[in-house]
């Protein structure tokens, strides 16, 4: 390459690079924003967020008093304890079975994304999300304090379909690509 | 057809100047940019994605590390790959062997970037997860989807890049080297579910995603076409037997080749083509050999050194037999010729491409020199052929036979002390305004090219060409 090529190319590549730099600070949660959240997420976005944001970490307490469905405290540790030892077939059984409805449950392959990694097992009965069980997930920055709220909505939208969340929209895109490879299983 | 001397009618007209040179530069000033650009690309999406804005401490460091090093050093792996595709639009503006260069030279950087990527990944994991680092390789390899196909495509790169350090290379058989090399084809396939499943940066992003898909695919499309399909298509098309073989010195045979389409060859004098023997034993082993005679309809010829290995078997080749040739690669051809004054400078074996070019360039009486470099003038190759060329078109021969002057000359002993630039200014006046194609063993070359450039030609005149394969 000849040098005034090379040092037109290294400047214009440096311009780049600074500005690509100053807009990768501007944006909040990362450029990947734009993608999952599609025409569906548009009409959701505004109502998916507004509980998560109101209420991160503290009403997803509150709201795991639905009967089968909390992940946080008490429930979180029996399918925990079980899904390690035998993950491939997780214990149907465990679940309270009504004759009517069938009530299955299948792990996600487990995601490896920029902060952690996050692995779900989801329990549906007949075809609702009963429970979502976060067997791996692991984030930085307190973006952990998402978790919670993610599983609500997964179960509040029955699936991925709901906006992300603000400030943490790898951790929501990483959390939804487990959901979306556990319900694949179904 | 060879008691005869019969030639080709030479090149009538060529264009000339130093445009033709600038015009060559920029071509490749466009590909290298290009090049460039997809890094360039990569990175920024990297920045623009926030990369470097969450770098709070250690693990995340690490992580924006493992990251940057995975995207620069795929890019660089593609480009890598595709610098021995045998892709004409890389050879027509660098040549195979420069190509191949710049393969060699790529090989281990690529190697430290994707082993920097996995380390960074692997430690920063093991923080975040406050595992020791042994533990948390066994969990991802065994238990992370895609990682252990991530995991064994490393181990197969790391065999690669070391079976292709020279001294690595100097050991092994051709055989062994060709078996690690396809392997490499599976390595970069291995490597691609983690990429497109887990990919911090790929995963998930429309944009990366069209890149890194048309990327791949263009890479794999070129190797597919240019370096499978269509030297098979091609090859087999023309359907070439071997028609004579004729001794031309003690060491040395020309081989005949004919087929049905032989016009479909194209090629210029010059050019190298990749040569298979169709026989069960040899079919995977090719060859490069130049054409020695500028390209004819009536044949196509090689002459071939041995050399103690495969090429020792070429010099018995029964006629009738079927082969295949790949090609035509290089760049010593008349494309490059920017002077009406031409210098051809061949040793040994290098006589070939030489021969064919003395037949085949454009010029008028005295436009031509041809030097050649031969131990023993009684058992040069070709000899009698490229005599019978200068005689006909009128082109200056020097026949520089004898032991050579001294450890540092590439010239015969002739008793004086004289330097070889000046010694080669007295063959050819006009060299410092030459074009000067230079063919021969590499230290052989280097030397040649370091007397022509104290003769005053300027170096983007002198064209020189390896055997690099």
């Amino acid at each position: 390459m000849r040098t005034s090529t090379k040092t037109a190319l290294g400047l214009v590549s440096l311009g780049l690079f600074v500005g690509s730099y100053q807009v990768g600070l501007a944006a909040e949660t990362g450029f990947g924003a734009a993608a999952p959240a599609t025409n569906t997420a548009t009409g959701e976005t505004p109502a998916a967020t507004e509980p998560s944001a109101s209420a991160s970490p503290s009403s997803s307490a509150s709201s795991s008093s639905s009967p089968s469905s909390s992940p946080s405290s008490s429930t979180t540790k029996t399918p925990a304890d079980t899904t390690p030892t035998a993950s491939a077939t997780p214990a149907p059984a465990e679940t309270k079975t009504p004759a009517a409805t069938q009530t299955v449950s299948k792990q996600s392959s487990l995601i490896n994304y920029e902060y952690g990694v996050v692995q779900v097992t989801i329990t549906k009965s007949g075809g609702t999300i009963t429970a979502v069980n976060l067997d791996r997930g692991t984030a930085t920055d307190g973006r952990q304090a998402a978790f919670p709220s993610l599983i609500q909505a997964t179960i509040d939208a029955n699936g991925s379909g709901f906006g992300n969340i603000s400030r943490a929209t790898l951790t929501t895109n990483a959390y939804k690509q487990a959901v979306n490879s556990a319900l694949a299983k179904f | 057809m060879h008691t005869e001397l019969r030639l080709t009618k030479p090149n009538s007209r060529v264009r000339l100047g130093a445009f033709k040179a600038l015009r060559l530069k920029r071509a490749q000033d466009v590909i290298e940019a290009i090049a460039w650009a997809t890094v360039a690309f990569v990175i920024a999406m990297f920045l623009i994605a926030g990369g470097l804005k969450d770098v709070t401490d250690l693990p995340s460091a690490l992580k924006a590390i493992s990251r940057l090093t995975s995207l620069i050093g795929t890019d660089l792996l593609l480009i890598h790959m595709l610098l021995v595709a045998r892709v004409p639009w890389i050879d027509k503006f660098y040549g195979h062997d420069k190509a191949t260069l710049a393969h060699k030279k790529l090989g281990k950087p690529v190697l430290y970037f994707i082993v920097a990527h996995f380390l960074a990944s692997l430690i920063a994991l093991a923080i975040t997860e406050g595992k020791n680092i042994l533990d948390e390789l066994v969990y991802l390899v065994t238990s992370v989807e895609d990682m252990l196909t991530a995991t064994l495509a490393l181990a197969l790169m790391i065999l690669v890049v070391v079976t292709s350090l020279n001294f690595a290379r100097r050991k092994m058989s051709y055989e062994a080297w060709y078996i690690v090399h396809v392997m490499s084809y599976a390595a970069v396939l291995l490597a691609v579910p983690h990429i497109f499943n887990t990919g911090s940066d790929i995963a998930g992003k429309p944009v990366q995603t069209i890149f890194w898909v048309t990327l791949y695919l263009f890479v794999a499309g070129n190797i597919v076409w240019y370096r499978v399909a269509s030297p098979i298509i091609r090859g087999l098309g023309v359907g070439l037997k071997v028609q004579a073989v004729v001794p031309e010195s003690s060491d040395t045979t020309s081989i005949y080749l004919t087929g049905r389409k032989l016009d479909q060859l194209g090629g210029q004098a010059g050019q190298f083509y990749m040569l298979r023997v169709l026989t069960p034993k040899q079919w995977w082993r090719p060859h490069p050999f130049s054409i020695s005679a500028a390209p004819n309809n009536q044949f196509v010829r090689f002459t071939v050194g041995n050399r103690g290995d495969d090429t020792a078997a070429l010099q018995n080749i029964k006629p009738g037999t079927r082969v295949m040739v790949e090609g035509p690669y290089g760049v010593f051809t008349e494309e490059r010729r920017t002077k009406e004054k031409v210098v051809l400078i061949a040793s040994g074996i290098g006589i070939p491409p030489v021969r064919a070019l003395a037949e085949s360039m454009a010029a008028r009486p005295q436009d031509i020199t041809v030097i050649y470099r031969v131990r023993n003038e009684q058992d040069a190759s070709l000899l009698a052929e490229v005599t019978e060329i200068c005689r006909v078109r009128g082109f200056n021969l020097f026949v520089l036979a004898g032991p050579r002057a001294s450890n540092y000359s590439w010239m015969n002993a002739n008793g004086q002390d004289v330097p070889d630039q000046a010694r080669l200014t007295m063959m050819a006046p006009w060299i410092s305004e030459s074009d000067v194609y230079v063919c021969g063993p590499e230290a052989w070359t280097q030397l040649v090219v370091k007397s022509v450039v104290r003769a005053g030609t300027p170096a983007e005149q002198i064209h020189a060409e390896e055997y690099a394969w």
